[in-house]
């Protein structure tokens, strides 16, 4: 069996998950939760995950973090990611919900976003306001905003390295998105998007 | 299992020049010649592991800044100026020379901001730089690579994956798309998307 591999159940007595020889020792929630065989690098893509939700976040059987995946997480976040899907080095940022399908592939610099982190992002004094806020706060906690949209990754996806999915998007069966292209619109099942701006380039099936 | 809520919050920590940070993951510490305002705070001294700048002051950093898992990288020569309020996570900021950052700018993750190619384009002059970095190469024997200063001035901000590559100034209150390839001046208050970047109407 292959190390970093998480056992089902194995907590610290203050409930969070560790895994063995982790070189960031802060260790994972209590409310994430990983299926049999779920593989991660490390812990330390979840030092900004604080879903306070039952269940922030479920791992299925044999999926795998690998590097560092960002989970940057509100109180109200809720991730879930399919049996066998591989998610390498990207970033998810969650307000509200994310689900990724089963066998699903999502590559480094990749960002799955629900939310719009600001409620008016072409406001000048808006954003400073923001900023001040938030440089005043001593944990330095970037407030998300109020636009949220669920993004789900239907099974069987392959997002590109350094793409982005924006909120609300739903990214149909078997698609492809091409690196460093913007989604900010659903993409039809079996689909290979590609470009920035993005377009469909073919199909599949 | 019983309802057990997360407790996370960010760690931050105030950068001071010299300093290490107590219990940092990365062991290393925060460069000495650098001139930071007050709350100003970072997650790890790792933000500064590229910082190679050598010139008495290197970084100057104004007040309340965030740099939060922000590659701050600078040869010999680089010197990076950062205003106050701003809000930097998980970028590259790679300074040959200058890199010049107003106040209240947002940096998004992915971000990557360069003011040099860092490496010549010309083939022969190209390899004549590679034998210099290798192993058993001298950098002196690098061939010059003029840099071209970047400026970002104030209240920009900059979305997720974008690129701003050398020479260019971003104007005043100008918004980059996530994934933006930044090549050429942006107005201010001017929004830009695409590769290459164009201004776009919203």
């Amino acid at each position: 069996m292959r190390e970093n591999i998480i056992q089902t159940g194995k907590r610290g007595n203050d409930g969070r998950t560790y895994i063995d020889n982790d070189w960031y020792d802060k260790g994972i929630a209590g409310n994430a939760f990983f299926g049999e065989n779920v593989y991660l690098d490390t812990s330390y893509g979840f030092a900004s995950f604080q879903s306070k939700e039952k269940q922030g976040l479920l791992m299925g059987d044999a999926s795998g973090c690998y590097d560092v995946v960002s989970f940057i997480v509100s109180e109200k976040g809720k991730i879930t990611i399919g049996e066998f899907s591989i998610i390498n080095g990207a970033t998810i940022i969650c307000n509200q919900q994310i689900s990724i399908g089963k066998h699903c592939m999502v590559a480094w610099g990749a960002l799955i976003t629900d939310n719009w982190l600001h409620e008016n992002t072409f406001n000048v004094n808006d954003r400073r306001d923001l900023l001040k806020k938030t440089g005043n706060d001593p944990n330095r906690l970037y407030p998300f905003g109020n636009q949220t949209a669920p993004v789900i990754l239907e099974d069987n996806c392959w997002v590109g390295f350094g793409a982005t999915i924006m909120p609300g998007v739903r990214l149909g069966e078997g698609c492809v998105i091409g690196s460093k292209t913007i989604i900010t619109e659903d993409v039809p099942p079996y689909a290979i998007v590609a470009g920035n701006p993005s377009r469909i380039v073919k199909y599949l099936r | 299992m019983d309802t057990i809520t997360s407790n996370e919050t960010l760690q931050v920590y105030p950068v001071e020049p010299g300093i290490k940070i107590p219990g940092d993951w990365f062991n290393g510490k925060i460069p000495l010649n650098i001139e930071v305002g007050s709350d100003t705070v970072t997650d790890s001294s790792f933000n500064f592991k590229h910082f190679f700048s050598k010139i008495p002051v290197g970084l100057k950093i104004g007040n309340n800044v965030t740099l939060w898992r922000t590659s701050i990288a600078t040869e010999i020569n680089g010197l990076i100026e950062i205003g106050e309020y701003c809000y930097i996570t998980n970028a590259s900021i790679i300074a040959s020379e200058k890199i010049t950052i107003g106040s209240r700018v947002f940096i998004a993750g992915g971000v990557t901001i360069v003011d040099s190619d860092f490496h010549p384009v010309e083939p022969a002059a190209r390899l004549a730089d590679i034998i210099a970095l290798s192993p058993v190469g001298d950098q002196k024997n690098r061939p010059a690579i003029k840099p071209r200063p970047v400026i970002i001035e104030d209240d920009v901000w900059i979305g997720f994956n974008a690129t701003i590559l050398k020479g260019v100034t971003v104007g005043a209150g100008a918004v980059i798309a996530p994934g933006a390839l930044v090549i050429a001046n942006v107005p201010p208050g001017v929004t830009v998307a695409g590769n290459p970047a164009k201004p776009i109407s919203i």
